[in-house]
């Protein structure tokens, strides 16, 4: 069943976007999560905390080794909100297709 | 990108991080080797008498425990509760291969069938899920290039 979209502001900021598209596939550790979207630690830990607040994330911590790691799962909410704005990126982008190569305005 | 992206900027972003779960993924052989392995072993155990047959069980769960967090540590990562659509429908196709070789092995047990039927089974198993985890783990790299619905 398709999603109704909608667009969630939260989720849309660049970074966010990516965190939520890949903890939608895995749960992810914070480091692997760092490495992929190419931010700081604290700039992800922001983020993190923002979804976390928002009930879209679960941070979990776990030791390993004798270091702590923190694992990032998306709720049942976040879930929800991610396909629904997915789904809205997908109408608006249907909208507002892009001019191919070549053919736009020139002169 | 943008901080505020156009929603081709965005879909694109999303299609860049899905991406980048299954980048440089090379796993060793012995994943599927020791992965067969557990499952050979838990299908093969089923026609062993109680409690042989629960010990068996316990140690194949334990294994694969061991199996999933030697894969989190090397990746940072583990498949969630979500559903993709080719690696979903290859799933299916082994539990249902694993169910049949487990009955083949309880017939052995129940009803009195061979002594070859576990071995049979086991050997079959173990082959057919080595080469099913990579067959899915292709089928689920597919389903991450697409967006989620």
């Amino acid at each position: 069943m398709s999603a109704v979209p909608v667009f969630d502001p939260l989720i849309h900021a660049p970074g966010r976007l990516q965190i939520c598209a890949i903890v939608s596939s895995v749960d992810a550790e914070f480091a692997m999560l760092r490495d992929a979207i190419k931010v700081s630690d604290s700039v992800l830990s922001k983020h993190l905390r923002q979804l976390e607040e928002a009930g879209y994330v679960k941070l979990t911590k776990a030791a390993e080794n004798g270091r702590q790691r923190t694992w990032i799962t998306l709720t049942g909410a976040g879930r929800k909100a991610f396909t629904a704005h997915v789904a809205e990126l997908q109408r608006l982008a249907g909208l507002t297709r892009p001019e191919p190569l070549g053919q736009g305005f020139s002169g | 990108m943008t901080q505020d992206p156009d929603p081709h900027e965005a879909l694109a972003s999303i299609h860049a991080a899905r991406a980048e779960i299954g980048r440089d993924l090379d796993y060793p052989i012995g994943w599927d080797f020791a992965y067969g392995a557990v499952l050979a072993a838990l299908v093969a155990g089923q026609a062993l008498p109680a409690p042989w047959n629960t010990t068996v069980f316990i140690f194949c769960m334990l294994g694969f425990v061991l199996m999933v967090q030697w894969w989190k540590k090397r990746f940072g990562w583990w498949v969630n509760g979500y559903s993709p659509r080719r690696a979903g429908r290859v799933a299916i196709g082994l539990a249902a291969f694993m169910l049949v070789m487990m009955g083949l092995a309880l017939w052995t047990r129940l009803y009195d069938g061979p002594a070859w039927a576990p071995w049979v089974a086991g050997a079959l198993t173990w082959s057919v899920a080595g080469f099913g985890g990579r067959w899915w783990m292709n089928a689920y790299k597919k389903d991450l290039a697409e967006l989620p619905r």
